[in-house]
């Protein structure tokens, strides 16, 4: 199972966004003024994540605005559910 | 026969899809023995357009795209208002208080469908027609889950049909994205698990449409959530209208959509294509049921980003 890198988390939300935004960066919003992605392709990004790192989200308690707020707020929230 | 409702517990817990005033209505004629109360909201919200007159405004411009007479149109925008009210009450359950009442005044057509299409199924509803059609099925004896909108407490209906009525998983207003998130994801997974879900396809505030179907009179935007789920789950899709005849609610379960075909775009044509011509003659013999369409006509519009939520009062 691959480690989650803050890298390969921002690849897999870039994937989605359409267009990429200039200066996309960690720390840059995955919805509204960034990443612009909507609701499907934010889920289509954590189901492959969830894929990906091998990790089971709980949606009524990991998906808050707080933790799907930007790539850094994903990866943190993909490092907590791995086990160890 | 069951009690009624206790007045005040039923009042803190209002489904926010009720206006304050018109749940108050509804607590106060749910007292009286069905059909009274039903009756009398279905005059209520005809007299009430005649004060709020915007809303017979909507009526009456909706009715001159179905009717070409003056009396035909003043006869079925008055007919959309007296629906309108009928599907508030029936939506509450007023006066209904128990499974028998409720299982006398509905019936499911095209059950067979649902027996064919095996587990995991995708039951795809519209805003055009009574509301709450997951409630029929249920009561059929089909275990649905209902995905999206606001949900309630279960202390707002009759004890015993709380069953019945229970909210969908999500209490939240669906664009409010993490509370559409959560919904979306619940549904992927009980699909998965051979679950079946109940999703509509059109209203509220449709902000990006995964397509449009121009029906007599309007154009439907059609959302992506259903087509997501069938992307990534792979489940078939029944299309599920609803209506009423008399005063009994009638769910009609649809023969599934064309399966996904591999190139994306005649796929979407394929589905538009059926839904097409399904709300197309829905539209044509219910007219005076299409409150979604005659009251919040700028949420079907191709530009509906600016339109209000439905309401039922």
């Amino acid at each position: 199972m691959p480690d989650p890198t803050l890298e390969t988390v921002q690849a897999i939300v870039t994937r989605y966004a359409d267009p990429v935004p200039v200066g996309a960066g960690p720390d840059m919003s995955l919805t509204d003024g960034g990443f612009a992605l909507d609701s499907i392709s934010l889920l289509r990004a954590i189901i492959e994540c969830e894929e990906r790192f091998q990790v089971v989200f709980d949606p009524d308690t990991d998906f808050t605005d707080q933790n799907l707020s930007t790539v850094r707020t994903l990866f943190h929230l993909i490092c907590a559910k791995r086990p160890g | 026969m069951s009690p009624p409702r206790i007045l005040r517990v039923a009042w803190v817990a209002r489904p926010k899809v009720y206006p304050p005033r018109t749940w108050a209505l509804i607590l106060a004629l749910d007292r009286l023995p069905w059909p009274l109360g039903e009756e009398l909201l279905v005059t209520l919200f005809i007299a009430r357009a005649f004060v709020r007159i915007e809303r017979l405004r909507q009526a009456l411009a909706w009715a001159s795209t179905q009717r070409t007479t003056r009396i035909g149109r003043w006869r079925l925008a008055l007919a959309v208002c007296a629906m309108h009210g009928r599907f508030v009450a029936r939506s509450a359950l007023t006066g209904i208080r128990d499974v028998a009442a409720l299982r006398r005044l509905v019936c499911l057509r095209g059950a067979e469908h649902l027996a064919t299409s095996g587990s995991g199924l995708i039951l795809l509803g519209f805003h055009l027609g009574p509301t709450s059609p997951h409630q029929v099925l249920r009561i059929a004896g089909h275990r649905v889950t209902w995905i999206g909108g606001p949900g309630s407490a279960p202390e707002a209906w009759p004890r015993e049909l709380r069953h019945i009525c229970e909210s969908a998983r999500e209490t939240t207003t669906r664009l409010h994205q993490p509370s559409w998130l959560r919904a979306l994801y619940h549904a992927r997974r009980l699909l998965m698990n051979g679950g079946n879900v109940f999703i509509t396809a059109d209203g509220g505030r449709v902000t990006t449409t995964a397509f449009e179907v121009p029906v007599p009179g309007a154009t439907v935007g059609v959302r992506g959530g259903w087509l997501f789920l069938r992307e990534i789950t792979g489940a078939p899709v029944l299309p599920v209208l609803s209506h009423m005849e008399g005063r009994t609610h009638v769910v009609t379960v649809h023969p599934a959509l064309p399966p996904r075909c591999a190139d994306p775009v005649r796929d979407l044509e394929n589905c538009r294509e059926r839904i097409t011509a399904l709300l197309s003659d829905h539209i044509r013999r219910f007219p005076e049921q299409c409150y979604g369409l005659a009251f919040n006509p700028q949420a079907y519009a191709p530009t509906g980003a600016g339109s209000e939520e439905l309401t039922y009062g």
